[in-house]
């Protein structure tokens, strides 16, 4: 009986560390043992809080659960079992989070009642937003990136991909930037991309002087770059207003 | 910095900050096309230690390996100076010895000493041929006869082989010559021998030099073998370094064994 359990126990071992093997690969599998585990980062940041997650507590449970995927992400087999390892790393980052949060000590929430009719704070203050105007432009720029995930699927990228493969570095960012320049120079190179399905690798490297290892290993993050600056997505364009060297200050 | 929300999942919101840069962050129940100010990023697990050996850097550490081992293994003992002989007849000749006893350098220390190098070519031959070979010259040469002398001195900072070489050297040149030549260790030369070899040299004029500095070793007697027969090296069955030690208890024992040492001489020597 009692090796039974051990057996089983250590099956369960098993299929988790499986799990969390695949989740450092496969953004959908990392979504599903997040979501299969989700009471265990609930219950961790409960210990961390000491009070119910409905209690204002959300943006932790939204950290610890950012710690869980960290911790999915950096976990490696035979150094430990997986869910302690994920316990502290939960715990390290909310107390991270909360030296943070400290700095931020001094403000009050708009979201307390102010007076006694029962108001909140942020409804006593005078609106000076078209909420309206606001919702509208949420919508189309929702639009937009669903356009743009469309459009970027059709390349065999998610935005995860894209976020996983984005330059870490100022250097390789830079270069990134320099490819991007080249293209929008010369707009048949962003023509050739939408029409062949393909990164012209060898005109970029030619237009722009960037090694060609540098843009084949962020292929999917120039591909993603590059579709955002042609037709259409002028949202998309707009919020990259530091990427556009003359657009920003001149027109 | 703004950053646009471009994808939620359950534990990261993909973002867009306005350099380019596509980020994971935390998803602080964001929604897509919202933008936000402030977002906790993803913090990446640091690569990965993994051993990948590094082919650069490990051939340079075979090769400089490799190099050591040619170094210390080879170049060392074959043609690095590991101590000099001296050869005085009259011809005074110094013969610098690697440590696996090869010649590499000859000089000559005065006149006879050249002509008698001359002609010759000993380097690289083991030290024991070349000093051979120095003797049968000068024999050729007039410069021993039978009943002449040989001064060898041997200096080195390893006295073991100082001792080892001169001795070496000595058995060796009796045996060839017998009782033909004397041979002298570490340059004493007795003054009627000197003299004597001064005539039948017929050069007069030339002194066999004399290095002042050259200890009068105590010629012609073998370096002392090393007894055998000393209980305190040989075996201690106590472990102890120190067998004749104050401890009272002990006294006697060490007497047993000092006994038992000598009957194992014995026995080594009856063997």
């Amino acid at each position: 009986m009692q090796l039974e359990t051990e057996q089983t126990m250590r099956r369960k071992e098993h299929s988790i560390v499986f799990e969390v093997r695949a989740a450092q690969t496969d953004p959908a599998a990392a979504d599903a043992l997040i979501g299969q585990y989700m009471p265990f980062i609930r219950s961790e940041t409960c210990k961390f809080t000491h009070a119910p997650i409905e209690a204002g507590h959300e943006d932790e449970l939204s950290i610890a659960t950012l710690a869980f995927y960290e911790a999915a992400l950096s976990y490696q087999r035979g150094r430990g079992a997986f869910l302690p390892y994920a316990a502290a790393a939960i715990r390290n980052r909310l107390i991270d989070h909360y030296r943070v949060e400290q700095r931020h000590g001094g403000t009050v929430s708009l979201d307390v009642p102010a007076g006694e009719d029962g108001r909140l704070l942020s409804e006593t203050l005078p609106d000076t937003r078209d909420e309206i105007a606001a919702y509208d432009l949420r919508e189309a720029t929702r639009a937009e990136i669903a356009e743009f995930g469309r459009q970027l699927a059709s390349f065999g990228i998610g935005f995860s991909d894209v976020a996983d493969n984005c330059p870490r570095q100022e250097r390789t960012l830079a270069a990134c930037r320099a490819v991007l320049d080249c293209a929008r120079a010369n707009p048949i190179l962003l023509d050739k991309l939408l029409r062949t399905g393909r990164l012209p690798i060898r005109d970029l490297v030619l237009g722009s002087g960037v090694d060609k290892k540098t843009i084949e290993r962020h292929r999917k993050y120039l591909v993603a770059i590059l579709l955002a600056f042609t037709n259409g997505y002028e949202i998309i364009r707009g919020h990259l207003c530091q990427l556009t060297p003359r657009g920003g200050t001149r027109e | 910095m703004k950053y646009l929300v471009m994808e939620t999942h359950p534990a990261y919101a993909v973002v867009l900050d306005e350099r380019g840069r596509f980020l994971k962050a935390a998803n602080l129940h964001y929604q897509v096309g919202q933008t936000v100010e402030d977002v906790v990023e993803l913090r990446l697990p640091p690569p990965r230690r993994r051993f990948r050996p590094a082919w650069g850097a490990l051939g340079a550490l075979a090769l400089a390996a490799c190099l050591c081992l040619g170094f210390f293994g080879y170049w060392q003992p074959n043609f690095i100076p590991y101590g000099t002989l001296r050869i005085q007849i009259n011809p005074d000749v110094e013969l610098s010895v690697s440590k696996t006893d090869r010649v590499l350098d000859l000089r000559a220390l005065n006149a006879d000493g050249e002509t008698l190098l001359d002609g010759l070519d000993l380097k690289g031959e083991d030290s024991d041929d070349a000093v051979q070979e120095l003797v049968e010259k000068a024999f050729e040469k007039g410069f021993l006869a039978r009943g002449g002398a040989v001064s060898i001195t041997a200096s080195s900072e390893d006295d073991d082989w100082q001792i080892r070489e001169e001795a070496a050297l000595q058995a060796q040149l009796q045996a060839k010559y017998g009782d033909g030549i004397a041979v002298y260790l570490g340059g004493a030369v007795p003054e009627q021998d000197a003299a004597g070899q001064q005539e039948q040299n017929r050069q007069p004029s030339s002194v066999p030099a004399q290095p002042e500095s050259a200890p009068p070793a105590a010629s012609q007697t073998q370096p002392a073998a090393p007894s055998r027969g000393d209980p305190q090296d040989d075996w201690d069955p106590t472990g102890s370094d120190y067998p004749y030690d104050s401890d009272d208890d002990d006294d006697d024992e060490d007497e047993d064994e000092e006994d038992e040492d000598e009957d194992w001489d014995d026995w080594d020597e009856y063997d």
